[in-house]
C-alpha cells in the first residue's frame, strides 16, 4: 500500500491533529474520519482512490486517536466536531466532502448539522449509531459508574501494559474484527501503536469511552439524524460482524432521517471499504456524479 | 490532573463552571480541613490539557480527596458532577446546589441548543484559542453541553442511594412547583432547603445544619 503524500501536524489552538494528505491541494477538500480506535491509516487505499476523482483528501486521526491531541475525558463527542471544524477552518474553510467510517461518519453528521455551511456531502460508511438497545443509561448505573472511576484511574495514574509485538496486536484486533482482512489489521496495528520500553502500546488514548451518565436516547438521535441538510450516501454490507448491529428496520428508519441513499454492498461487514474497495469507490463515484464537487 | 496533588478532605466543594471567582468565596467560609479548590480552568488552577470541561474532571478530583467518605457539594453545572459522584459511591453525603435542572426541553430542542452552542463556541475566538495560564478560560463560560430528561433523571438519581440535599436559590433554574416532585425521585432520603441567598455562607450553612457538623 502506498505510503500518503503528505503527513501534517496542524495546530487548532487547543489540541493538534494529525492528517494524511492525498491529491492536489487546490482541489476540492475532501476528509476522511475513521471510526472509534482506528486513525487516518485506515483510508490508505481508498483515499487515493477517491483523489483520482478531484479530490484534495485528507484523512484525519481523530482527537484522542493515532498521533492527534489527547483527551482529559471520553465526553468527546461535540468536541471532535469542534475539532472539525477548526480543522476545516485551518485547511481553507470549505465546505468539504465526508468520506467517513462508523464513530466518524457520526462525527460528519454533528459537523453536517452544526455548520450545514462547512459541509457539502457524506458518504456514511456504516455509521448510523448504536442500536435502541445500547441507548440510554444501563440497568445498573451505580456499578457502572463505579467501573468507569476504576477506568479513569488505570487510565490516568496506572502503567499500560506493553504488547510484545506488532504482530500480537495485530492477532488481537483480528480477534474483535473477525472479517477484517488480515494484512488490514497488521496495517492498523502497525501504525496504531507506539513503541514503550517493554513493547508497544495502543496510540488510542485509554481516556476514550470514559464519561459521566447523560441522557441519549433514540428521539436525540433522530433529531441529529435529522439536521443533516446535505446529500448523503450510507453504504452498509450484508454479514454479521462484530459493531454491524441494526437490523435492517433500524438501518432504513434512520437512512429515512438522513433523506439519504442506501446501497448494501454484498458480502462485506463493519468495513465495508476495506472488504470491498472497488463497489465503494464505484458508488462513491457515482454519488459524486450527482452530488459533488 | 495529578493525584500528587490531592489532599484528603472531609467535604468537598465543586463550585460552578464558569465561576469568575473560582473556589476562593468557598474557601472563605468552609469549616477547616475542607477543600473548594480552583477547578481546572479556573482561578489558580490551568486548564485541562485537552482545552475543553467537562464534568469528568471535577469529579474525579473530589472522588480522590474524598475516598469514599465525607460530603461533596456540586454548585450549579458541577451538581450532576456531585452526584455521579455519589452514584459511584465516592461519598457519603451529596449536596446539590441549584442543581435539579431547569424546564425539561424536547429532544429536539435540546440537540437544536448543541448545535447553537458549538457554533457559539467557534465564532468566540477566545474560547478556542490556546487557554490563559491561570484565571477563567473563556471557554469554561460556555458550559457542559449536557443532556437530561424526565426518564433520565429517574433512572440517574434512583441510582444515588446515598443522602442528598437540595438546596435552591433565587439563581435556581428548577421552577419552583418542581422541585418536590424532583427531589422524590432520589433513591436514598432527600431534604430540601429553599435560601433566599445564594451566598456561599448561607449555602455552607445549611449543609452543616443538615449534617449536624460544627458551625463555621
Amino acid at each position: 500500500m502506498p505510503e500518503p503524500e503528505r503527513a501534517e501536524l496542524v495546530d487548532l489552538g487547543r489540541t493538534t491533529l494529525r492528517t494524511w494528505g492525498w491529491g492536489p491541494v487546490d482541489a476540492p477538500l475532501v476528509l476522511c474520519l475513521h471510526g472509534a480506535y482506528d486513525h487516518g491509516r485506515l483510508f490508505d487505499e481508498l483515499a487515493p482512490r477517491v483523489a483520482e476523482l478531484g479530490y484534495h483528501v485528507v484523512a484525519v486521526d481523530l482527537r484522542g486517536h493515532g498521533d492527534s491531541g489527547p483527551l482529559d475525558t471520553g465526553f468527546a463527542w461535540t468536541l471532535v466536531h469542534l475539532d472539525l471544524a477548526l480543522l476545516i477552518r485551518a485547511l481553507g474553510g470549505g465546505p468539504v466532502g465526508f468520506v467517513a467510517h462508523s464513530f466518524g461518519a457520526g462525527q460528519a453528521c454533528g459537523v453536517a448539522s452544526a455548520w450545514p455551511e462547512l459541509v457539502r456531502w457524506i458518504v456514511d460508511i456504516d455509521g448510523l449509531g448504536p442500536p435502541e438497545s445500547e441507548l440510554g443509561p444501563p440497568a445498573d448505573i451505580g456499578a457502572a459508574v463505579a467501573q468507569s472511576f476504576d477506568r479513569t484511574d488505570r487510565a490516568l495514574l496506572g502503567a499500560r501494559r506493553p504488547w510484545a509485538s506488532i504482530e500480537e496486536m495485530a492477532a488481537y484486533r483480528k480477534r474483535s474484527n473477525l472479517r477484517l482482512p488480515l494484512p488490514w489489521a497488521e496495517h492498523l496495528a502497525r501504525h496504531g501503536a507506539r513503541p514503550v520500553e517493554g513493547g508497544w502500546v495502543w496510540k488510542a488514548d485509554p481516556m476514550f469511552g470514559i464519561g459521566v451518565p447523560t441522557e441519549f436516547s433514540l428521539d436525540m438521535l433522530r433529531a441529529e439524524l435529522s439536521s443533516v441538510r446535505c446529500p448523503v450516501l450510507v453504504l452498509t454490507g450484508d454479514q454479521e460482524d462484530t459493531w454491524r448491529e441494526l437490523s435492517d428496520d433500524e438501518v432504513a428508519e434512520r437512512v429515512g432521517w438522513l433523506r439519504a441513499r442506501h446501497e448494501v454492498v454484498a458480502g462485506t461487514g463493519h468495513y465495508v471499504h476495506l472488504e470491498d474497495p472497488d463497489a465503494t469507490i464505484h458508488l462513491t463515484a457515482a454519488f459524486l456524479a450527482e452530488v459533488g464537487p | 490532573m495529578i493525584a500528587g496533588d490531592v489532599v484528603m478532605a472531609p467535604g468537598f466543594v465543586l463550585h460552578d463552571l464558569g465561576a469568575g471567582s473560582a473556589g476562593a468565596p468557598w474557601r472563605a467560609v468552609v469549616p477547616e480541613g475542607w477543600a473548594a479548590p480552583d477547578l481546572p480552568g479556573h482561578g489558580d488552577a490551568a486548564a485541562p490539557r485537552h482545552g475543553a470541561y467537562d464534568p469528568l474532571g471535577p469529579v474525579t478530583l473530589a472522588r480522590w480527596a474524598l475516598g469514599g467518605s465525607g460530603v461533596v457539594v456540586g454548585v450549579g453545572a458541577n451538581a450532576h458532577g456531585a452526584l455521579v459522584l455519589a452514584a459511584g459511591g465516592g461519598c457519603e453525603r451529596a449536596v446539590v446546589v441549584d442543581g435539579l435542572w431547569g424546564p425539561w426541553r424536547a429532544a429536539e430542542d435540546q440537540i437544536a441548543e448543541m448545535y447553537a452552542g458549538l457554533r457559539r463556541i467557534l465564532d468566540d475566538e477566545a474560547a478556542v484559542a490556546p487557554p490563559p495560564p491561570s484565571g477563567l478560560d473563556p471557554r469554561a463560560t460556555h458550559g457542559y453541553g449536557l443532556h437530561v430528561s424526565p426518564r433520565f433523571c429517574l433512572q440517574f438519581w434512583g441510582s444515588v442511594r446515598v443522602p442528598v440535599l437540595a438546596v435552591e436559590t433565587p439563581s435556581s433554574p428548577t421552577p419552583v412547583e418542581e422541585r418536590g416532585e424532583r427531589i422524590g425521585w432520589f433513591g436514598g432520603p432527600t431534604e430540601l432547603v429553599e435560601l433566599p441567598t445564594s451566598e456561599p455562607g448561607a449555602v455552607v450553612d445549611a449543609v452543616l445544619a443538615w449534617t449536624g457538623g460544627a458551625g463555621r
